[in-house]
């Protein structure tokens, strides 16, 4: 069966499967297509392979970290335009600062909002887009 | 009697004689005179005797007595026959050498003239006609020297016998001595009045003694200075020695022996002796003992110069106590400053240094001398905690020159001469305050090895931060699927299956949310603690933030049924709102924490009142409660962390003892104040300030 009407498909990179796991449930349940990754070049490869329309990035991830991330994102022209809202629980100021510099749209702290505030997030974006 | 008969042989040729003189009469007449003479000192009353004896015994026109003065012979006294006995108003002055007078003052022998008219000799005074017809001038001698004339005249050609002249010879003798004598002795008395002066003048003492150690002369001075009680002028060292007590008032102390400082002054030697005087209150006296030399330049005596120097001596012992006290202390300050654990460095006011111990060395990585006159800041090349150097704009020393304040604790990193990174605990403070107008200003660094205290600090701080991180991310997962839960995501939570595990989702709720607060707090504190709590300042009306929070905590203080109400203070419309500049979600934690507190610390159905006031410099927020208070003892202490309140019924209550110390920073980092006003069972009022906005 395919479907008629085509769904926001979102990407999360984030490597701590519970919280991967909470999220993927809310956003799915909130009908977005959601692709997950788990590690750094994963998340790349597949903002590559999916074209997604927006990003959770997560940073403190082990090997290559979100900023990392965010740079090849950005310095790529394939994937330089996709939103990316980082979303850590790292709230201090050199960090936050770090990660809009590099060219992150949004800086949220993990722990400060709901999951239904990603969905919320998913539909501002994807909504931005139509327009 | 021998001169009378040795001028009887050389009388002159002998004349007719007026004068006849009886054995008794000449005795009278000698006894008169020389009486007189002997008597009397005093020439104006010895002098008009003589001429008085004289005029009675050879009946004259007149007769004079004149003393050689230099070159002048000068009538003293006189007497003639026109005029009344004693001193003439007139008297003439001749010269040596000039008429009978004047030569009987050169050649020393008797002269006379027995009628002036043939006689060339007379010198006439030109266009007057003399009265004298006959003169006779003999000398008056002392040692064969002529010290004067005394002489008789006539108005009538007179024939001068040998006797006559032998007559006023013998007169002449004693009248040499008593003018001789007079003339001596008011000399004498000159200088005597003269010397006492000079010793009655003199502060100093004066003493003569001989060498035996008898005082000869004492003077005024002397006598003060020693205290003498009785004379002790003639009186033998030996006798005084023996009986102080009788000589003097008070006991005396000498640094020298008596027969020392004979032997020594007799050698030619002056010899300086401090006597103690035991007056009260005591005195100290320096006598200088020099020779008392004759013509001979033989030592025959002791000069004694006596003065006070109780004073000098006191002055010196005070200048010589300060000397050594502040040696001592400037040993002592050494002995620190060589041997304290923290580095001082001190610099002028061109921050060039100027003096380092050896903590500053070992700091440095530098020699002493190697920093000497370098400046500071290149030698102690300081970065703060984000790597900036300190001394950019304006270094540290410039600030301290410029302001005069000190700087009281700052951290700095230092990257030393050996190339070591050594975290610094400094303090700066200048010699001198502002209100000081001297310009030789000194700046003293006091700098501290911190780094490994500043290791632990940092260890904690990463552990708390660490932790608090890890903590978060449970959590989040936590509360994500409790609000997903809450929200109905995962099914009818008002369903008959699920509606038991409501209550139990909010239990999970809140626990959940309390370790949250926890975590923030603990990550709140560790930004404070590494100084890196940073404010995004922004204008806002306080009261309109202060209003939103009542509103939001509203909820949650009805849940322990107490009234929380914003009470409005009587202002004016006119009146501007308190406007400041702020960071909007640091201050609303403010006010969460103080709220939250007020909530917790007050039994059920209490009620807190906040109040937002304005004076003219700032805006002070007050959140009162009338809950249980606190013990005066604890209110210095309450804005530390981990301070909380005890009893039983705190027991009950939850909190992590951050919250005030939260508070407090964030309200310091505003450059605002928190201060508490508490009574145990009568509830606490908390306020804090903050600096109303300028523009």
């Amino acid at each position: 069966m395919t479907t008629t009407v085509e769904k926001v498909k979102v990407l999360l990179i984030e490597d701590e499967p519970d919280v991967l796991e909470l999220y993927r449930l809310k956003l799915t349940l909130d009908d977005y297509d959601v692709v997950t990754a788990q590690n750094g070049q994963e998340g790349l490869d597949k903002a590559h392979s999916e074209k997604p329309e927006l990003i959770f990035l997560d940073i403190k991830m082990p090997g290559m970290d979100g900023f990392d991330v965010l740079k090849r994102l950005r310095a790529d022209e394939a994937t330089k335009d996709i939103p990316v809202i980082i979303l850590s629980n790292f709230d201090e100021e050199a960090m936050v600062e770090k990660g809009l510099s590099l060219g992150a749209n949004e800086y949220l702290i993990k722990s400060h909002v709901s999951p239904g505030s990603l969905s919320e997030k998913a539909r501002e974006y994807s909504a931005e887009e139509d327009h | 009697m021998v001169r009378v008969s040795t001028l009887k042989q050389n009388t002159k040729t002998p004349a007719r004689s007026r004068l006849t003189l009886s054995p008794q009469d000449r005795l009278d007449f000698f006894y008169k005179v020389t009486n007189t003479i002997s008597s009397e000192i005093d020439l104006d009353r010895t002098l008009p005797v003589i001429i008085e004896e004289v005029f009675k015994t050879f009946k004259p026109r007149g007769a004079s007595l004149m003393v050689v003065e230099g070159s002048h012979v000068r009538v003293v006294a006189g007497r003639s026959v026109t005029q009344t006995p004693g001193k003439p108003s007139d008297l003439p002055v001749f010269k040596v050498g000039d008429g009978v007078a004047g030569r009987v003052a050169v050649t020393g022998n008797p002269e006379w003239i027995e009628d002036t008219l043939d006689d060339p000799r007379f010198q006439k005074i030109p266009g007057k006609v003399s009265k004298i017809r006959a003169i006779l001038a003999v000398p008056l001698k002392v040692k064969g020297r002529v010290t004067g004339v005394i002489n008789v005249t006539y108005s009538e050609p007179h024939h001068f016998t040998d006797e006559e002249i032998g007559i006023l010879q013998i007169i002449a003798i004693p009248a040499a001595f008593a003018i001789q004598n007079a003339t001596l002795f008011q000399h004498i008395e000159d200088e005597k009045s003269k010397l006492e002066l000079i010793q009655t003048s003199m502060q100093g003492g004066l003493t003569v003694s001989k060498l035996d150690g008898t005082i000869l002369f004492m003077n005024d001075a002397a006598h003060h200075l020693y205290g003498i009680r009785s004379d002790v002028v003639g009186i033998s060292a030996s006798k005084i020695q023996s009986n102080l007590d009788r000589y003097f008032n008070y006991p005396l102390k000498y640094d020298r022996k008596n027969e020392e400082v004979i032997a020594e002054v007799s050698a030619g030697k002056t010899v300086a002796v401090k006597v103690g005087v035991s007056s009260k209150p005591p005195r100290i006296i320096e006598a200088l003992y020099s020779p008392l030399l004759n013509k001979q330049r033989v030592v025959v005596g002791m000069i004694g110069n006596h003065r006070d120097i109780t004073e000098l001596v006191g002055q010196s012992e005070q200048i010589k106590t300060q000397l050594i006290s502040s040696e001592a202390e400037r040993e002592r300050w050494e002995a620190i400053f060589d041997n304290v654990e923290e580095a001082i460095v001190i610099t002028n006011k061109s921050c060039e240094i100027l003096r380092s111990n050896p903590a500053a060395e070992s700091l440095s990585g530098l020699t002493k001398k190697d920093m000497l006159d370098q400046e500071f800041s290149s030698i102690f090349n300081l970065h703060n905690q984000q790597g900036i150097e300190l001394s950019g704009d304006l270094s540290l020393g410039e600030l301290v020159t410029k302001t005069r304040e000190p700087i009281e604790y700052l951290e700095a990193k230092l990257t030393n001469a050996e190339g070591r990174d050594i975290w610094l605990g400094l303090s700066v403070s200048p010699t001198l305050s502002r209100q000081s107008d001297r310009d030789d200003m000194e700046i003293i660094f006091v700098m501290r090895d911190v780094s490994r205290l500043k290791e632990i600090d940092q260890a904690k701080s990463d552990f708390v931060s660490m932790a608090s991180h890890e903590l978060r991310t449970p959590l989040t997962v936590i509360n994500g699927y409790i609000s997903l839960f809450m929200s109905g995501d995962l099914g009818n939570i008002d369903s008959p299956d699920m509606v038991h595990f409501r209550p139990v989702f909010e239990q999970i709720f809140k626990s959940t949310a309390r370790l949250n607060a926890l975590v923030e707090d603990l990550l709140n504190v560790t930004r404070i603690e590494q100084g890196q709590l940073s404010l995004s300042l922004e204008k806002m009306s306080l009261d309109l933030l202060v209003k939103d929070v009542v509103d939001e905590m509203g909820a949650h203080a009805k849940t322990k049924n107490h009234r929380l109400k914003l009470e409005s203070p009587v202002t004016s419309f006119l009146e501007l709102p308190p406007i400041v500049k702020a960071d909007h979600p640091k201050i609303k934690q403010v006010m969460i924490n103080l709220i939250d507190n007020a909530i917790k610390y007050t039994k059920p159905g209490g009620e807190i009142t906040v109040q937002v006031k304005k004076d003219r410099k700032e805006a002070i927020v007050m959140v009162r409660d009338t809950g249980i208070g606190m013990p005066k003892q604890l209110l210095p202490r309450i804005f530390e962390k981990f301070q909380r309140l005890e009893g039983s019924y705190v027991k009950d209550s939850v909190g992590t003892g951050l919250g005030l110390y939260i508070v407090r920073e964030l309200i310091r980092a505003h450059g605002g104040r928190v201060w508490v006003e508490s009574q145990i069972d009568k509830g606490s009022t908390f306020y804090f300030s903050l600096p109303l906005s300028r523009d």
